[in-house]
């Protein structure tokens, strides 16, 4: 199974042969996150910016100013943290059309450990004007976001994980959608998190039980009222953060005053990161399926299926 | 290029005199303003004023079109300058000057490419010029259109110069030039302490020249040289050029040549801004 970021470099490939305005760069990680294969199609608009990823925005953003779109590769910890300021002044500022993509987000790095962890970075990419988020989970919401990053000519930063995803492919070309019916208690998730709140609702179906998922492709902004009348029938809802439960959806959606009684589940605040396989990292930070179900019978899942049946 | 062949004489006499504009209407806009950058828009201004009025193909008709020359200000705090000589191009209107810096003036404090026509680039936090003048070469190659990027000595104590200058020079970008105003400088610097050295950038030629850059040194107020040097760099073919343009802070006004730290930012009683007003009036002594 192919990586997000893999399968993002293959979309912009293909729209490459027809946009010439699409260029992509990277700041030496294209074999972990997926530009690579941008130089197989189309070298001349492959920049290999080293590692110097402040250099690398600011050259993105120059370039942007001569209607070109170029996208910007590396891992989100090094964009984000490491180029904030350069993206704040240069892309954000300016609404110029740049648009990131940072791999290898949220808690789950493998041995790379807490300084390639990036926890924070939709609270950061959200305080900043002009930019949308987008967090995808297949190939289909890969597609739908590109395509309207495109269109819409503005900032925007393409969140994606290190490990693969394999929730189905749905032709869904909205910002957000549920999998599956909408429930009474429900999950909200996006991007990785959306594979965690996939492996519960699987586990669950085999007991029979169903939950429904309200997966969020782009995490900002967001519409209120289309998520008010998304959530209409849903009492109780957790949300799944790879990120830390401060600053990410739930914050945005707590912003939003609904009805929905809100709970999160994501990296805890007081945890920098750390080395280890992913269902260990879960494991120990209450993120497993086990504990995601266990927190969701906690909130009545039980109860409103008796209620249903 | 506007730069026509003309006698030498004539052309540095219009210098000259479009340099004492300038220089009167920085100490003017910006005294009216409440004080500012005096010392490195002085600095900078000869410079600014050949690239702009002699090298670069910028004017009111041409401000939105793709493929021209491109300028950036990367010492975005002098801004001043940059927009004194947008004025005298009439790329903006001179009465614009009159609320620099001022709510929905469409002059802000540093140089904003959303607001006002002519600014090819935000600046303002230091250091990131270079790097957008690289992507703006990139998409302008084989278009015969050259990038301009000032930056100040200070400025080249930010990393990213250096990310800049390493890439420039891996990418062979010969269409990119950098001008390094070298008044020798900053805001607070380093006097507090005799043992450290003092001057902001410490041997700039053989930095940049470290970094495989083609570099020249000039007087950075005498415009002809600064011409020659500027013909010269966009003949290079082989990679980035640098001209390290040795300058006064606070250039043309005694009283901020000797105190430049003073002058780097501040604001003037009406005494000392008629004096500056007056000396500027009659700048046209290029010895540093």
């Amino acid at each position: 199974m192919q990586k997000l970021g893999f399968i993002v470099t293959d979309y912009l490939a293909e729209k490459a042969n027809l946009d010439e305005r699409i260029w992509v760069f990277d700041a030496d990680l294209a074999d972990s996150n997926g530009a690579e294969s941008f130089i197989k199609t189309h070298s001349s608009r492959y920049i290999a910016a080293g590692i110097a990823e402040q250099n690398m925005i600011s050259i993105a953003a120059g370039m942007a100013t001569l209607n070109r779109i170029p996208f910007v590769y590396s891992f989100s910890s090094f964009l984000v943290y490491q180029a904030f300021n350069q993206i704040r002044t240069c892309i954000s500022q300016t609404s110029l059309p740049v648009i990131l993509v940072g791999s290898h987000a949220g808690g789950c790095c493998g041995k790379n450990g807490k300084t390639h962890t990036a926890l924070s970075d939709i609270a950061l990419m959200r305080s900043l004007p002009n930019f949308s988020i987008w967090a995808p989970c297949n190939k289909n919401d890969i597609a739908y976001s590109i395509d309207t990053i495109i269109k819409e000519k503005k900032p925007a930063y393409i969140r994606l994980p290190r490990d693969t995803c394999n929730v189905p492919f749905q032709k869904k070309e909205k910002p957000f959608y549920w999998i599956g019916k909408p429930s009474s208690v429900a999950l909200i998730s996006y991007g990785y998190s959306t594979q965690w709140a996939y492996e519960a609702q699987q586990t669950l179906k085999k007991k029979n039980i169903h939950i429904g998922i309200l997966h969020f492709n782009r995490v900002s902004p967001i519409s209120c009222s289309d998520i008010k009348n998304s959530l209409n029938n849903v009492k109780t809802a957790l949300i799944l953060e790879d990120h830390y439960t401060s600053g990410g959806l739930f914050s945005s959606l707590n912003e939003l005053s609904l009805s929905t009684v809100l709970h999160s589940r994501g990296w805890h605040s007081s945890w920098s990161g750390q080395s280890g396989e992913t269902e260990e990292l879960k494991e120990q930070q209450a993120l497993s399926t086990q504990s995601i179900i266990n927190k969701l019978l906690k909130l009545g899942l039980n109860d409103s299926v008796k209620r249903i049946s | 290029m506007f730069y026509k062949k003309e006698n030498n004489d004539s052309l540095k006499d219009r210098m000259t005199k479009d340099s004492i504009t300038l220089r009167r209407f920085i100490i003017k806009y910006l005294h009216q303003s409440g004080g500012g950058h005096f010392g490195g828009a002085l600095s900078v201004a000869d410079v600014l004023l050949v690239i702009l009025k002699y090298i670069v193909n910028l004017n009111s008709g041409n401000c939105n079109k793709t493929y021209r020359d491109r300028i950036i200000l990367s010492k975005g705090h002098t801004s001043i300058a940059l927009y004194c000589l947008l004025a005298m191009q009439n790329i903006i209107d001179i009465d614009t000057l009159d609320n620099y810096g001022g709510l929905n003036a469409g002059l802000e404090g540093h140089p904003d490419m959303t607001v006002t026509p002519g600014v090819d680039f935000s600046t303002g936090s230091l250091g990131q010029g270079i790097s957008a003048g690289i992507g703006m070469a990139l998409a302008l190659k084989n278009k015969n259109s050259h990038v301009w990027v000032i930056v100040g000595d200070g400025e080249c104590q930010e990393g990213q110069i250096w990310e800049a200058a390493a890439f420039a020079e891996r990418y062979k970008i010969n269409n990119l030039h950098v001008i390094v105003d070298c008044n020798g400088a900053q805001e607070f610097g380093f006097k507090h302490d005799k043992f450290l050295l003092q001057k902001p950038l410490i041997n700039p030629e053989n930095k940049w020249r470290a970094f495989g850059w083609n570099v020249t040194s000039v007087n950075g107020h005498n415009h002809l040289d600064i011409l020659h040097s500027c013909h010269a760099m966009m003949n290079h073919s082989n990679g980035p050029s640098v001209l390290i343009a040795q300058t006064k802070k606070g250039y043309g006004v005694n009283q901020f040549e000797r105190n430049p730290e003073e002058f780097h930012c501040t604001e003037l009683s009406e005494y000392q801004f008629q004096k500056a007003l007056k000396e500027a009036s009659s700048c046209k002594n290029l010895d540093l």
